[in-house]
């Protein structure tokens, strides 16, 4: 298993303590990793450097939606490129997951394969943040029509025309939401899997405080 | 007849301001506004009778609470203006940005799939590294890997 059509997308912050395990365990399984490194301060160029991954490197710091706008953009310009994955650089996600979906994508029933967080009992959510993530997808499918269980997850399959048609303008993490718009305004097929999200002490710091949904209410609002 | 008066006013603006807010139109309306206020404000001074009647008429009790109230409006105009101004400031840096990112990745891999060695491409360092980790000698050669454009491909949003 290589998969040598599909790249791996990882927009990189600050994460130099577990950027590399996290990049290493893909590249046993992706051979084409692109890590977007989002104006990081810390040493996490240095340790990049030694991984196998493609740097792409922002200037300034703009955030994920901006950083996954650009690996996608770089990702692009390389035609033999069939599927895309978005992944998280703090190491929640298993790349067994985001190997299946790539294999569910490549059936060709669908466009896009979103991770869910919901779909069985894997992943444990603490009651604030699961409430939290049902009101923003709930918001979400009200919004654009889709059915979705998991509106906020870093873990996504998508094939070229879905790239194409990517168009990510939030910079900030609302860029979830505006992925799922573009999806419905399209009408791209598709699908849910599960996938398991593994919270360790280090990606509960590294995380998005919940306060943060009241930005991206805004930057949703005032687009 | 003030509270419609503000209500309308604020419904405008914030409308306006999402809607149309880059056409010439807009623009040029902002600008008619800025000098309508100066000139308020003048007579305003000038004046202090005739603010007070025009509250008067539009049922607000006093001159200065008039003002208040439509400063009240023209600070939501300013502050709303300011923010989607940088909002497209934004938008700007981060196209430059990435366009930046993405040629200089081109440049030092070519495309995604054509990726070699990394260990061989690991003289060709970012031109604006700054972490401590690299210290190759600036201006050292980076490798073009087509002689055709790479640039031409990119994604432009």
């Amino acid at each position: 298993m290589s998969y040598p059509d599909t790249c791996v997308v990882i927009p990189v912050y600050n994460e130099d303590q577990v950027i590399a395990g996290v990049v290493e365990e893909v590249l046993a399984t992706f051979d084409h990793v692109v890590c977007v490194d989002d104006g990081s301060t810390d040493q996490t160029m240095a340790v990049l450097e030694k991984t196998g991954a493609t740097i792409v490197r922002h200037p300034t710091n703009l955030g994920q939606g901006a950083a996954l706008q650009t690996g996608i953009g770089y990702a692009l310009t390389d035609p033999r490129i069939r599927s895309f994955v978005t992944y998280d650089a703090d190491g929640q996600h298993q790349v067994d997951d985001a190997a299946q979906m790539v294999d569910l994508l490549e059936s060709g029933d669908f466009d896009i394969v979103f991770g869910s967080r919901f779909l069985d009992d894997r992943t444990k959510v603490g009651w604030l943040k699961r409430g939290v993530l049902k009101v923003a997808v709930r918001y979400t499918n009200a919004s654009t029509g889709l059915k979705l269980s998991d509106a906020h997850n870093g873990l996504r399959a998508f094939d070229r025309a879905v790239a194409e048609r990517l168009d990510i303008r939030m910079n900030g993490m609302a860029h979830a939401s505006e992925i799922v718009s573009t999806v419905a305004q399209a009408g791209f097929r598709y699908t849910e899997m599960p996938v398991h999200i593994v919270y360790s002490e280090y990606s509960m710091a590294k995380g998005q405080s919940l306060l943060n949904s009241v930005n991206i209410l805004f930057d949703l609002v005032f687009r | 007849m003030i509270k419609l008066l503000l209500i309308l006013g604020l419904a405008v603006v914030a409308v306006s301001m999402l809607r149309n807010r880059n056409t010439i139109r807009f623009r040029a309306g902002k600008k008619l506004l800025l000098v309508t206020f100066a000139v308020l404000a003048v007579l305003a001074v000038a004046f202090p009778d005739w603010l007070n009647d025009v509250a008067k008429s539009v049922g607000v009790g006093r001159g200065a609470d008039l003002l208040l109230y439509w400063l009240t409006v023209a600070f939501l105009f300013v502050a709303l203006n300011t923010y989607l101004k940088f909002k497209d400031y934004d938008t700007v840096l981060t196209s430059l940005s990435r366009r930046i990112a993405i040629d200089e990745a081109m440049r030092r891999y070519g495309p995604v799939s054509g990726r070699g060695d990394p260990k061989a491409l690991s003289d060709a360092p970012f031109g604006s590294t700054d972490s401590p980790g690299s210290s190759e000698s600036p201006g050292s050669p980076i490798e073009s890997v087509d002689s055709n454009d790479p640039t031409s491909a990119i994604h432009r949003p």
